[in-house]
């Protein structure tokens, strides 16, 4: 995905949409902007895969140099696949963020609410006054 | 608000657990800054949040300890002969520290900022008391050999840049919990080597803690002082629960005594 097509959580997740039968499905992941912060990553804990998650509430966590980081949902929705694989080659977040490090796939509710999301613009300007 | 920096008795580990666990939350609620120290009522093994239950069974010279689990990261330390440190504080107070991190503050870049400035107050405090110690600060790549050295059981027995060293033994490290509106920081400095963890070297190895200074309540004053100056909140020095600014009673149902918790991985 392109980081400029992209919507993101104040918090630093990304989420992308796309359309597979019917549903409108959220792509997230955490952007390079936090993983550069965060350093190495050594341990990732995902949720299961129909775990209902909402909009800024916590959907897994990540340490990194000793310190535990909750990662935020940026919508509200089932967890419909978990990208379990990451747990384990955690390096390989960093190679591609914003493709092969997606995180988790959410089935968006109903009222999916994206436009309280930061654009691309909005994100980066954040990251730069930080 | 002014916040607290409360010197503390020796506690039990799910209460001294408990207890930072409402620090945090109070520095969430209140916007205001916590630091305790203290120590434990009896030998206790406290495990990063991360770390697996089995890797505690299988270290056997703490078999038998109490153990607890912590919300912060990091790897296990046998509580014994050592002094704790906890901060809490808001977020929000993170960008006001500034040091050689300053330029990476905010939420997820915040860590090295709060580690440096109570390591380095730390160095300070154990060099005037006669100790030579330093920080770590080899280069810390490639991630993997850096990896490998975050994988061992006990926290001494890893290393991370800032951790403090002596002689080429740590004797002091932290780890992190980090939330939305607070963040948590404990903190272990190793003052002697316990029969529960004999590998570790602590501070009476080298014999040079007999300086008037080298004291429990001055490890505070010396942390309270350098968030003080760090944060620019004014901290009022107490030494009893019912001094902080909110009710605290013994939360028996605390997470932190439930083997759920401490045995979760």
């Amino acid at each position: 995905m392109q980081p400029e097509e992209l919507k993101y959580n104040p918090s630093h997740e990304w989420v992308g949409v796309t359309h597979e039968g019917g549903n409108q499905i959220a792509v997230i992941g955490i952007t390079d902007f936090a993983l550069e912060q965060l350093t190495d990553l050594v341990y990732m804990a995902l949720p299961k895969v129909g775990t209902q998650v909402s909009y800024g509430t916590e959907f897994g966590e990540v340490e990194s140099v000793k310190a535990v980081s909750p990662l935020y949902s940026p919508v509200d929705g089932e967890v419909v696949e978990v990208h379990s694989e990451l747990v384990d080659r955690l390096e390989s977040l960093g190679e591609d963020p914003f493709g092969n490090g997606w995180i988790i796939k959410v089935r968006l509710a109903s009222d999916a609410k994206l436009d309280r999301l930061l654009d691309y613009a909005a994100y980066k300007k954040q990251c730069a006054e930080a | 608000m002014a916040g607290y920096a409360l010197l503390d008795c020796a506690r039990s580990g799910f209460e001294n657990m408990a207890l930072d666990q409402r620090l945090l939350e109070a520095a969430s609620e209140l916007q205001c800054l916590f630091v305790r120290v203290y120590q434990w009522s009896e030998p206790t093994v406290s495990l990063g949040y991360f770390q697996p239950y089995a890797e505690r069974d299988a270290h056997r010279p703490s078999n038998g300890l109490a153990t607890v689990r912590r919300s912060t990261g990091g790897g296990a330390i046998v509580h014994h002969h050592d002094w704790t440190y906890c901060v809490a504080m808001p977020v929000s107070f993170l960008s006001r520290i500034d040091n050689d991190s300053g330029a990476r503050t905010g939420n997820v870049g915040a860590a090295p900022a709060l580690y440096d400035c109570i390591h380095d107050e730390v160095v300070d405090f154990l060099n005037q008391a006669g100790f030579a110690a330093n920080k770590w600060n080899r280069t810390c790549s490639p991630a993997t050999a850096q990896n490998e050295l975050q994988r061992q059981f006990l926290c001494f027995e890893r290393r991370s840049c800032g951790d403090i060293e002596l002689g080429g033994h740590k004797v002091m490290g932290s780890a992190q919990r980090r939330g939305n509106q607070a963040i948590l920081q404990h903190g272990s400095l190793l003052l002697a080597t316990s029969p529960f963890a004999p590998n570790l070297t602590g501070l009476a190895h080298w014999q040079a803690g007999e300086s008037a200074i080298f004291n429990f309540g001055i490890f505070l004053h010396r942390i309270a002082s350098t968030l003080e100056s760090a944060t620019r909140q004014e901290l009022n020095i107490i030494t009893a629960l019912e001094e902080l600014p909110f009710r605290w009673h013994w939360p028996i149902d605390s997470k932190y005594a439930q083997d759920e918790w401490t045995q979760r991985l």
